[in-house]
């Protein structure tokens, strides 16, 4: 059971986001660029299901990540700013309640997002290729497995920073979780700082690879459930690992 | 009696910028308020009202010094007793009074049944059950102070602290919030209210706090602070042009053929019967109060600034 204060303080992301124009902006564009795929020069050469899927999920991916990032930057600092923060944390709210809540919000919005842009792109592949690619909804959950974490992460540099640099700090955070599991052996391997830097990567910050299903997806294949479950698991540990180190920041500091 | 809120030496000194420059803020502040009363912080700009007001509040943890609530330290218990209105409060603007407040409400564990009792009840205290469904960034800033009020009152609070919830208001305004703090404080509220009006406070505070930099330079109940040299204003009009005024007077000033005569308090009949043995019109006679600019200048000699 869901503490009261942690939904109202969700639901009241979930409401803000819906007069947010960047959510419709960027699910839109999304659904756009899946309606107009097909009229790509090469597609017509051959319109094939696998590129067509690869390249719709690519695009709903990066729609996910901008909103996870998007939506995540600035709820702790514009409640700071605009010193709504005072009517909150004066009422018997712990800090990390508050987090909690600003996280489940964002994680409701990016979902749904998500699941619009996963039913656009399975009803496209079906209206063009009669195909039912249920694997598209596989694709989907890993994202926003993978937005989750990106979302943590943003909480808790918000906590820290201003939303442009916590913009970069995300991007990069993003980028060096793709690094692949054969780049980090390289760099472990090397000595010094290229191994030091290894090491963290390896030990301190989420392996963002993992997530990425969609070669799988485009060829059809159906990923194992427990797998899923695996990246689930990974990702609820290496979130509440954030969200706790972000609700200490918080709780250090003076409003 | 039992005391609501005590705060004793705090201190607290804010480091601005990366190269923590400092700059005192609280010196050293100790207070008292007895419960079922109400307590004025009064103080210039930057007096550190606001900043001793989020310490008690538990937003600024205190340089030094020890803060206690109804006997206790600050906790999420103790937060479910007290009310805040914060300094130029602000809300999420797309909701409406009613959604702002059922939030609010939330946050405090009401339960949904007596909730939207409480709810309308307030709205109703504040005067604003017209606007319930009105998005609180169509507020006018008399309302949405009104509204700031309802908010931290949501809890049904022992003790409600306010920092100026009267700025910036219309003098209607001013004495619509003055009723609702007395009538809390009749249902035995304690209150903590800052101000830089002693006008605005002097008839609801049972004791003030007179701050400057960080100290506490004058306690007391406020009509001690004011009662030395007390005077009347006596406005009149319809006075002969050869009219002689009574020897003593503290100030004589005339505005459009109008006059408006200060004298002191024991002489005050003597200036009315000269006005009326002259054949003028008393206009009005009121009692002039000290501004605390006024008992600034008598206390610490113009020196109000800041650091
Ligand atoms: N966040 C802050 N960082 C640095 N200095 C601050 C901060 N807040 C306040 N100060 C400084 O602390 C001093 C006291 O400020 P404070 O806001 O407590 O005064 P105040 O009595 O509430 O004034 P006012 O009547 O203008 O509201 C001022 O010198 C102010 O510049
Ligand atoms: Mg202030």
């Amino acid at each position: 059971m869901i503490r009261v204060a942690i939904r109202a303080i969700a639901g009241n992301v979930i409401r803000e986001a819906i007069r947010l124009k960047i959510v419709y902006v960027t699910v839109l564009f999304a659904l756009l660029l899946f309606s107009i795929e097909p009229m790509i020069p090469s597609f017509k050469v051959g319109l094939r299901v696998q590129l067509f899927q690869d390249i719709a999920l690519g695009v709903a991916y990066i729609a996910i990540v901008i909103l996870a990032i998007a939506l995540s930057v600035n709820q702790v600092p514009s409640e700071i700013e605009r010193r709504t923060i005072y009517n909150i944390f004066s009422k018997p709210v712990r800090r990390s309640d508050f987090l909690i809540g600003k996280y489940i919000g964002i994680l409701a919005v990016i979902t749904a997002c998500a699941f619009i842009m996963g039913l656009a792109v399975f009803g496209f592949v079906f209206a063009y290729f009669g195909k039912l690619s249920y694997g598209i909804f596989q694709g989907i959950c890993m994202m926003i497995f993978e937005a989750a974490l990106i979302s943590a992460f943003a909480t808790l540099i918000s906590t820290l920073t201003s939303p442009i640099i916590n913009t970069c700090a995300c991007l990069l955070f993003w980028f060096v979780g793709h690094v692949k599991s054969n780049e980090l052996a390289v760099m472990l391997d090397s000595g010094g700082a290229g191994r030091a830097v290894g090491l963290v990567l390896k030990y301190l910050l989420p392996s963002l690879d993992n997530f990425n299903i969609s070669e799988a997806v485009a060829r059809g294949i159906i990923v194992r459930p427990s797998f899923m479950l695996e990246v689930l698991l990974y990702t609820l540990a290496f979130s509440a690992v954030f969200l706790a180190i972000a609700s200490f920041s918080l709780s250090r500091r003076e409003l | 009696m039992d005391t609501a809120l005590e705060l004793e030496n705090l201190a607290k000194t804010y480091k601005i910028g990366w190269r923590g420059i400092e700059r005192k803020a609280v010196v050293d502040i100790s207070l008292a308020i007895p419960t079922g009363t109400v307590f004025g912080l009064l103080g210039p700009n930057g007096a550190g009202k606001t900043t001793t007001i989020k310490m008690a509040v538990g937003f600024l943890r205190p340089d030094s010094g020890r803060i206690s609530i109804f006997g206790q330290a600050n906790s999420l218990k103790i937060r479910s007793r007290i009310g805040f209105l914060p300094e130029q409060p602000y809300f999420y603007p797309h909701l409406t009074a009613e959604k702002a407040l059922d939030f609010y409400a939330r946050l405090f564990y009401i339960k949904k049944a007596v909730r939207q009792e409480r709810v309308r009840l307030l709205l109703d205290t504040v005067g604003l059950s017209d606007s319930a469904n009105l998005p609180l960034q169509k507020f006018s800033k008399g309302m949405l102070q009104r509204f700031g009020i309802a908010q931290a009152l949501v809890n049904n609070p022992d003790l409600l602290i306010v920092d100026e919830p009267a700025s910036g208001l219309d003098p209607i305004g001013q004495v619509e919030i003055r009723k609702i703090l007395t009538a809390l404080n009749a249902e035995g509220k304690s209150i903590l209210l800052s101000s830089h009006y002693l006008s605005e406070v002097e008839n609801i505070c049972h004791e003030v706090a007179i701050i400057n930099k960080g100290t506490v330079i004058s306690r007391g109940k406020v009509k001690n602070l004011l009662d030395t040299g007390d005077t009347y204003a006596v406005i009149a009009s319809s006075l002969p042009t050869d009219w002689q005024p009574i020897k003593l007077a503290t100030k004589i000033e005339r505005v459009n053929g109008m006059v408006r005569m200060v004298v002191e308090k024991h002489r005050l009949d003597r200036a009315i019967e000269n006005i009326r043995s002259s054949g003028g019109f008393i206009e009005g006679v009121h009692r002039t109060t000290k501004t605390l600019e006024q008992l600034f200048m008598e206390i610490i000699g113009g020196d109000t600034r800041g650091n």
